[in-house]
C-alpha cells in the first residue's frame, strides 16, 4: 500500500539533499581547479589565444553532447552519434567535389543526419529496440557506409574556400566561426530546454513516461525528437569538422561519441543531479577541453590522456548512479 | 513448529501500515489471511520474510524471541515465502530452479547436474509423491500451476517450517487452480505451518482451518474454519466493516444532504456494452455535476471501467460518448483537449515525476495555456502565480513552490495530483475521473480531498469516483454502481445507501 506511494524514509531523502548539495559544487570545484592549476603551472595556458583555441577545440565535441542532451532528456541514448559525424563530414565535401553548390550539400548533410536519426527512432519507438542496441548497431553500418562512400580515402581537393571558411574563419579576427557556432547554439538548446514547453516535455517523457502519456504528452513523438535532434546535431558537427581540416575523414568523428557521452555523465553531477542539461554539458565539454588543452600543454601523451578521461567518466557516472535512480537501459 | 506475531506495529511515513496486529501461525494447518487492498497484508508478508522490520511488536518461534534483519534470515529460521510475482529463471529447468543458489557441486567448481535433478526429484517425491511434475524441462515451458509448484519446492529446498504463499493462484486459469489446492493441502497435512493470502475468498475458505481478517493495518478478526463453515458473506462483511459491531451503520453518520442534479444537465458520459478485458458495463450515463461512485472487491473491474473513460484504448468494444460525441479509440491526449481529467491511483507510478518540483508536476498538464505561440514559450511569472495560487487554494502543505515533489506527504502530494488539472484550466474539464483518491492519506487531507471532490461537482463538472474505501463513496458520491466479477450488477441511490445495502451489492447477495 504505502510503498506504492513512494514515501520515502525520511533519513534517506535527508542524505540525498546533502549529496546533492556536495554533488553540485564538486565537479564546478574540479573545474575552477584545473583550470587554476593549469593557469599557474604552465605560462602558455592562461593567455587569450589559448583561450580562444579551447572553445574552438571544444566547439565540435560540445555542439555532439548538446544533441545527446536531447536524447537523454528523453532517456534514450545515441551511440551512432561519432559515426553520423562522420557521415555528415564525408557528405558535404564529396557533394561539392562533384559541384553541388555549397548551400545544397550542407544541406543535404544535415538532412542525412535527421535521417539517420528518424530511421534510429523508427528502431526504438516503433519496433521497440532498446535505443542503446538499435544506435550500436547503426553506427555499425554507418560506419561501413562512411568508408563505402568515401572508398576508405580522405576527400580533399576542389572544396570551396567559403565552405572551408566555416571552419577556419574568425569573427572580428578574434573569435573562430565554429566557437560562435557552438555559442549559438548552447545559448539556443539552453533556451528550448528550461523555458519551452518542448523542453518541459521531454523532461517529462524521461522523468516519467507513463504520469507524462497520463498528462496528454505524445509520449512516443517526444522520444522521436530525442533522437533525431542528437543525430542532426552530429551533423552540424561534422560540417564544422570537414571544414575546419578541409577534409572529409572516412574515420572523422568516432572520438566524440566517448567524450560526448563523458560531457553529458559529467553534466549529470551538476545543476539538477542525474538529469542532463545543456549548461551541465557544456561544462562537462569545457572541463573535457580544458583537460585535454592544459595536458597537451604540460606535455602528457595522448594515451595518458585517454586513461585521465576513462577515469573521470567512471566517477561521474560513479557519483550520478549512488545518488540518484539512473537507468540508462 | 509455530511462528508467534505480537502486537505487530509498522509505521511508514504518515501512514500506519500495520496497527498492533497478533497472529499465531500453527504447525499443520492453513492460515489465511484476509482483508482489501490496503488492509495490510503485504505489509504483513515482508514482517514475516525479512523484508521489512516491524516498528514495534515481536516475532516468536518455538518460544523463543526471533528477528528477522533481511530475507535470509527468516529463511535461516525456517520462514520460507514464496512470491507473487513468479520469482523463477524461465530458461533453466525445474529442478536448476528448485536448486537455484544451493548447486551440488564435483571437483569443486562444476555444477553436478545429476546430483541437482536427484535432488529435485526427491524434494518433489517427499512432499508430492503422487504428482508428476517435470523437472527437466525449462520452466517457461511449463503451465502456470507447474511453474508455481516449482516455485513452492524451491521454497521447500531450505527445509522450512513455516511457508508463505502469496496470492499462488492469481496467475493461474481456473482449471490449474484446483490442483495447485490439492497440493497446498498436502503440504499442512505433512505438518508444515501454511500462511495463504489470497483474495479468492472462496478459495481460502476452502483451503484454511482458521482465517484472519485485517482491515485498514488492524486485525479485525479471527475466525476458526473447522469443517470450512465461514461464509463469502461473512468475509467480505469483516473486511470492510469496522469490526464485528454488526447493527450500527457507519455510512450514514455525518454525511451530507443528498445533492440534486437537474434533469437537463448535460451528459458528459454515455457508455453502452462499453468492454475490455476485465469489464464490461452494460450502459451508465453521468450527468455534469453529478459524483458517480464505483464501488466492487479488487479485481472486480470498477477500477479498469473508470481507467477506460480516460483511456478508451483499455476497452475492446462498444460505445461510448462524451459530451454526445462518439470517443472511439481516442487517445489519451483526444480525451483530455475534450475535457476529461484522470487522477490516477498509485501517484508516484502514473501522476508524478519523482525528482521534479511541485510546480513542474503541477503545470504538466496545462503549462501550453501559460506559454506563448507559436514557440512555446513558457511564461516562467504566469507558471509561478498560477502555482501559488493553487497551492493556497487546495491548501498544500510545502515549504514552496520549488521543493520537491518526493518530499512532500501522500496527502498533499495528492493535492497537487489534482491540482494539475486546474492548472490554467479554469472550467476546461467536464469529467475528473478519481481512481482511489484517498490511498495512502491521512486523515484531515482525506476530508479536504473529499470537499475537493465536491466542490468539482458543485461547479458543474461530472465526477467517476472509482475506491475500495467504502466510507468515502458514500461520503462523496450521489450514485453509487457496484461491479461485479467485471460487471456493473447494481445500482444504488443515495437515498439507499447504507453498508449492508454496499456490501450487498459487492458480494452478489439478495436480501
Amino acid at each position: 500500500m504505502t510503498m506504492t506511494t513512494g514515501t520515502l524514509p525520511v533519513r534517506e531523502s535527508h542524505s540525498m539533499r546533502l549529496g546533492t548539495l556536495i554533488q553540485k559544487y564538486s565537479t564546478l570545484a574540479v573545474l575552477v581547479a584545473l583550470f587554476l592549476g593549469f593557469a599557474i603551472g604552465t605560462d602558455r595556458f592562461f593567455t587569450g589565444t589559448n583561450l580562444v583555441n579551447i572553445l574552438q577545440q571544444i566547439s565540435m565535441l560540445t555542439i555532439v553532447a548538446v544533441g545527446l542532451t536531447f536524447g537523454f532528456a528523453a532517456k534514450e541514448m545515441d551511440l551512432s552519434v561519432g559515426y553520423v559525424v562522420g557521415l555528415a563530414g564525408l557528405l558535404a565535401p564529396l557533394l561539392m567535389v562533384a559541384g553541388v553548390p555549397i548551400p545544397l550539400a550542407i544541406l543535404a548533410a544535415l538532412a542525412a543526419g535527421l535521417a539517420v536519426g528518424l530511421i534510429n527512432s523508427a528502431l526504438v519507438v516503433g519496433v521497440g529496440v532498446p535505443s542503446l542496441i538499435a544506435t550500436l548497431a547503426a553506427g555499425s553500418i554507418l560506419w561501413g557506409i562512411n568508408f563505402m562512400i568515401s572508398g576508405g580515402r580522405a576527400i580533399y581537393g576542389g572544396i570551396p574556400a567559403e565552405y572551408l571558411a566555416v571552419g577556419q574563419g574568425k569573427v572580428g579576427g578574434i573569435l573562430p566561426y565554429p566557437a560562435l557556432i557552438m555559442l549559438v547554439i548552447v545559448a539556443a538548446s539552453w533556451f528550448v530546454m528550461e523555458r519551452t514547453t518542448f523542453g518541459r516535455y521531454l523532461y517529462a517523457v524521461g522523468g516519467n513516461a507513463r504520469a507524462a502519456e497520463l498528462s496528454g504528452i505524445k509520449v512516443r513523438s517526444y522520444r522521436v525528437y530525442g533522437l533525431a535532434l542528437s543525430s542532426f546535431f552530429a551533423a552540424i558537427s561534422g560540417i564544422i569538422l570537414s571544414a575546419r581540416l578541409g577534409s572529409g575523414q572516412p574515420n572523422g568523428g568516432e572520438t566524440y561519441l566517448l567524450d560526448g557521452l563523458a560531457a553529458v555523465f559529467i553534466g549529470m553531477t551538476m545543476l539538477r543531479p542525474g538529469t542532463a542539461t545543456v549548461m551541465g554539458t557544456f561544462f562537462g565539454a569545457l572541463l573535457i577541453g580544458i583537460m585535454n588543452n592544459g595536458l597537451n600543454l604540460v606535455g602528457m601523451d595522448t594515451y595518458i590522456q585517454s586513461i585521465v578521461k576513462g577515469v573521470i567518466i567512471v566517477i561521474a557516472v560513479s557519483v550520478v548512479s549512488r545518488t540518484t535512480k539512473l537507468k540508462l537501459l | 513448529m509455530s511462528i508467534v506475531l505480537e502486537n505487530i506495529t509498522k509505521q511508514w511515513p504518515g501512514t500506519l501500515a500495520l496497527a498492533g496486529v497478533s497472529i499465531e501461525i500453527v504447525e499443520g494447518r492453513v492460515h489465511g489471511i484476509v482483508g482489501e487492498n490496503g488492509a495490510g497484508k503485504t505489509t504483513l508478508v515482508s514482517i514475516l520474510s525479512g523484508a521489512v522490520q516491524p516498528t514495534a511488536g515481536t516475532l516468536s518461534m518455538a518460544g523463543g524471541p526471533v528477528a528477522f534483519e533481511n530475507p535470509a534470515a527468516a529463511v535461516a529460521s525456517g520462514v520460507s515465502l514464496v512470491s507473487q510475482e513468479g520469482s523463477l529463471v524461465p530458461h533453466l529447468t525445474g529442478a536448476e530452479n528448485i536448486c537455484l543458489g544451493f548447486e551440488p557441486v564435483k571437483s569443486r567448481f562444476f555444477i553436478n547436474r545429476r546430483e541437482v535433478q536427484r535432488q529435485a526429484e526427491a524434494l518433489a517425491k517427499q512432499w508430492f509423491p503422487d504428482t508428476a511434475i517435470q523437472l527437466n524441462r525449462k520452466v517457461d515451458e511449463l503451465a502456470y500451476a507447474d511453474q508455481k509448484v516449482i516455485e513452492i519446492l524451491r521454497a521447500l529446498h531450505s527445509r522450512p517450517k513455516v511457508l508463505i504463499l502469496d496470492e499462488p493462484t492469481a496467475t493461474l486459469p481456473a482449471k490449474e487452480k484446483q490442483s495447485l489446492w490439492k497440493l497446498i493441502r498436502q503440504l499442512s497435512d505433512a505438518g508444515m505451518a501454511v500462511v495463504l493470502i489470497s483474495h479468492f475468498l472462496q478459495e481460502v475458505i476452502d483451503l484454511c482451518d482458521e482465517i484472519t481478517v485485517l482491515q485498514d493495518g488492524r486485525k479485525v478478526s479471527h475466525l476458526s474454519n473447522a469443517g470450512h463453515v465461514v461464509t463469502e458473506r461473512q468475509l467480505i462483511d469483516l473486511m470492510l466493516n469496522r469490526g464485528q459491531a454488526g447493527g450500527q451503520d457507519r455510512l450514514l453518520n455525518g454525511t451530507q444532504k443528498e445533492r440534486s442534479i437537474a434533469d437537463d444537465a448535460q451528459i458528459v458520459v454515455d457508455v453502452r456494452d462499453w468492454q475490455g478485458d476485465r469489464f464490461h458495463m452494460a450502459g451508465l450515463e453521468v450527468r455534469s455535476g453529478e459524483i458517480l461512485g464505483l464501488i466492487g472487491l479488487t479485481g472486480s473491474g470498477h477500477f479498469e471501467f473508470a481507467q477506460s473513460l480516460f483511456e478508451p484504448r483499455l476497452a475492446g468494444d462498444g460505445r461510448y460518448q462524451f459530451q454526445g460525441r462518439d470517443v472511439g479509440r481516442a487517445s489519451v491526449r483526444d480525451m483530455k483537449r475534450r475535457g476529461a481529467a484522470l487522477i490516477p491511483d498509485h501517484r508516484m507510478i502514473n501522476a508524478m515525476i519523482g525528482d521534479w518540483t511541485v510546480r513542474e508536476n503541477m503545470s504538466m498538464a496545462g503549462i501550453q495555456e501559460i506559454s506563448l505561440k507559436p514557440f512555446g514559450i513558457v511564461q516562467a511569472s504566469r507558471e509561478r502565480s498560477e502555482t501559488l495560487r493553487l497551492i493556497k487554494r487546495l491548501n498544500i502543505k510545502t515549504s514552496s513552490a520549488e521543493t520537491k515533489i518526493a518530499e512532500l506527504s501522500g496527502g498533499n502530494k495528492q493535492k497537487v495530483s489534482v491540482a494539475k488539472w486546474q492548472f490554467a484550466a479554469e472550467g476546461k474539464y467536464k469529467l475528473f475521473v478519481f481512481l482511489e483518491p484517498t490511498e495512502g492519506v491521512d486523515v484531515g487531507a482525506k476530508r479536504e480531498i473529499h470537499d475537493l471532490i465536491t466542490s468539482l461537482a458543485e461547479k458543474g463538472t461530472a465526477v467517476v469516483v472509482a475506491s475500495s474505501d467504502l466510507l468515502e463513496i458514500a461520503h462523496v458520491a450521489d450514485r453509487v454502481v457496484a461491479f461485479r466479477n467485471g460487471r456493473d450488477a447494481d445500482q444504488i441511490a443515495r437515498r439507499d445507501f447504507s453498508e449492508a445495502v454496499f456490501i450487498n451489492a459487492i458480494a452478489g447477495v439478495t436480501q
